[in-house]
């Protein structure tokens, strides 16, 4: 450390970046000789100190949310059997974009837009609509059954959106059961183009949850989904109330609350923080601190310096 | 497993649901005192629901996640650090990393957390604080904290947080508290590293000053 008197005799203190740096690294406190960075020193010393008894009287309620949580989350044993090889994860996101985006482009907006397709559409459309400068609805607050998988990349993203919803969290639990849009009306036309569009690139994947609604409707009229679809260019005329066309206005019937807006994560500056823009970031880079929104840095290897 | 559980269960009786929280500090060790592989193992058995395991991560790091929420807003850490548990709780099962880590992802949800309850409160404040919510928001004088002999923890991170900006502070309790690199801090606010550092550097350029003027009125 050095310091000099300037021209009024007022003491300045200079610390160059290094010593900086070592005064913010834990255990460097010692390198502080200088009186005023030995106060600096004493004072990181301090924040590093373990907890008083009186800063842990009311953890345990906090370790009561953490071990419920845990509990009410997705089942351990589960969970194993679910996870996916990166490559397959990164397909099947891409998958779901691709199709999300083509089915809101090319009449599933309406679905969209009310938050009704299933969770990893709906956060596929949100998030590629937003882009666009539209808010959608992402899956966690439009709908309770996201049918995500626990451990696909796409899923994680939302995770910790949807844990922000303290009380709700855990009834989150990503399900591959839950239901998707109503294949007879409104998300018909969407969810025809976008079982169209997945077999041009990735061959039609009617076990996707997306689709079983599909294939359910397709089957109760009797027909192969692509007779189904070919029939039905257009909904079923007795399904007016569900017209995509007529009432696919995102903007004012998906408005989704601030924090599900995918786009709503922009600079906090006015609030005394800094900008925070990773949360929809696609974990395209296999991070695994970007697992879960939380993980943005929760990379084992950078920690493990 | 077995090893790694008769340390923890050894260290503290950890039975959660019969001893309460406060044995989670009892006879504690200093932090980070695991290998790395002592470590996984704690981390895969609390992704496995066993609760001892949960219960170590949490007693390492909530103390300090305290502060930092502390020292930004008092008035909702405890709240918000709730939240965040049952956040990390929610995706643990995804988590893959070390100690180090777990320990930036834990912070990074917490700054989340408190970015999502400034952003909040900003829109719903209507009425106009007057000062004396702003005296009874203030952080110690560095002359009330420095006449101590020993400087509480959370008196420390607090007084920081009130002398620094919101993003030095981040800076400097991150870097402190979450035993942060530059680089991490610097992903965790969507800066670079070199943003960090120069951020770093003036604010304890800042702190230094503070209490520069304290030393020079008292010595």
């Amino acid at each position: 450390m050095s310091e000099r008197n300037d021209r009024e005799g007022v003491l300045h203190r200079f610390v160059t970046r290094d010593q900086a740096e070592r005064l913010l690294s834990a255990g460097s406190s010692e390198l502080a000789p200088d009186a005023g960075f030995a106060d600096v020193a004493s004072l990181f010393s301090a924040m590093r100190e373990p907890a008083t008894p009186e800063e842990t009287v009311h953890a345990h309620a906090a370790l009561a949310a953490f071990t419920a949580a845990l509990r009410d989350g997705p089942s351990p044993a589960e969970a194993p059997a679910r996870k996916l090889p990166a490559k397959a994860k990164f397909v099947k996101r891409k998958a779901f974009a691709a199709m999300a985006t083509t089915a809101v482009l090319f009449g599933g907006a309406a679905a969209a837009a009310t938050g009704s397709l299933p969770g990893p559409v709906q956060d596929g459309v949100s998030k590629s609509l937003s882009h666009l400068g539209m808010d959608l609805p992402a899956a966690h607050d439009a709908t309770d059954n996201s049918p995500v998988a626990p451990n696909d990349t796409t899923t994680t993203i939302d995770a910790v959106p949807a844990a922000n919803d303290i009380g709700g969290a855990h009834d989150d639990a990503p399900t591959v059961t839950a239901p998707g849009p109503d294949a007879d009306g409104a998300a018909k036309k969407g969810l025809c183009t976008a079982y169209a569009a997945s077999s041009d690139s990735s061959g039609k994947n009617l076990d996707s949850p997306a689709f079983h609604d599909l294939t359910d409707a397709a089957s109760k009229a009797g027909k192969s989904v692509d007779d189904y679809c070919a029939d039905g260019a257009t909904p079923a005329k007795t399904e007016d109330a569900g017209k995509p066309a007529d009432t696919g206005k995102p903007d004012q019937t998906g408005k989704s609350d601030e924090t599900g807006k995918p786009a709503d994560t922009g600079k906090p500056e006015n609030t005394g923080t800094t900008g925070d823009d990773k949360t929809g970031k696609p974990a395209d880079t296999g991070k695994p601190a970007d697992t879960g929104k939380p993980a943005d840095t929760g990379k084992p290897d950078k920690g493990a310096k | 497993m077995g090893e790694t559980s008769s340390y923890i269960l050894s260290d503290v009786t950890l039975n959660i649901e019969a001893t309460g929280v406060d044995l989670l500090w009892v006879d504690r060790p200093e932090r980070r005192t695991d290998a790395d592989g002592e470590f996984s193992s704690i981390l895969a058995a609390a992704q496995g629901g066993e609760e001892w395991a949960a219960a170590a991560l949490f007693r390492d790091l909530h103390p300090r996640v305290m502060r930092f929420l502390r020292a930004r807003d008092a008035h909702v850490a405890e709240d918000l650090a709730s939240e965040v548990w049952v956040a990390v709780a929610t995706s643990l099962g995804d988590f893959q990393g070390d100690e180090r880590g777990f320990g930036a992802w834990v912070f990074t949800i917490a700054r989340r957390r408190l970015i999502d309850h400034f952003r909040t409160s900003t829109r719903r404040r209507t009425d106009v604080a007057d000062d004396e919510t702003f005296a009874e928001l203030a952080a110690p004088e560095a002359t009330e904290l420095l006449a101590l002999d020993r400087v509480a923890g959370a008196d420390a991170a607090a007084w920081v947080a009130s002398v620094l900006s919101p993003e030095q502070a981040d800076v400097v309790l991150l870097r402190v508290l979450g035993d942060l690199e530059a680089e991490q801090v610097g992903e965790l606010m969507g800066r670079s590293a070199n943003w960090v550092r120069v951020t770093q550097h003036r604010a304890l350029r800042k702190l230094a000053e503070r209490l520069d003027s304290h030393v020079a009125v008292t010595r």
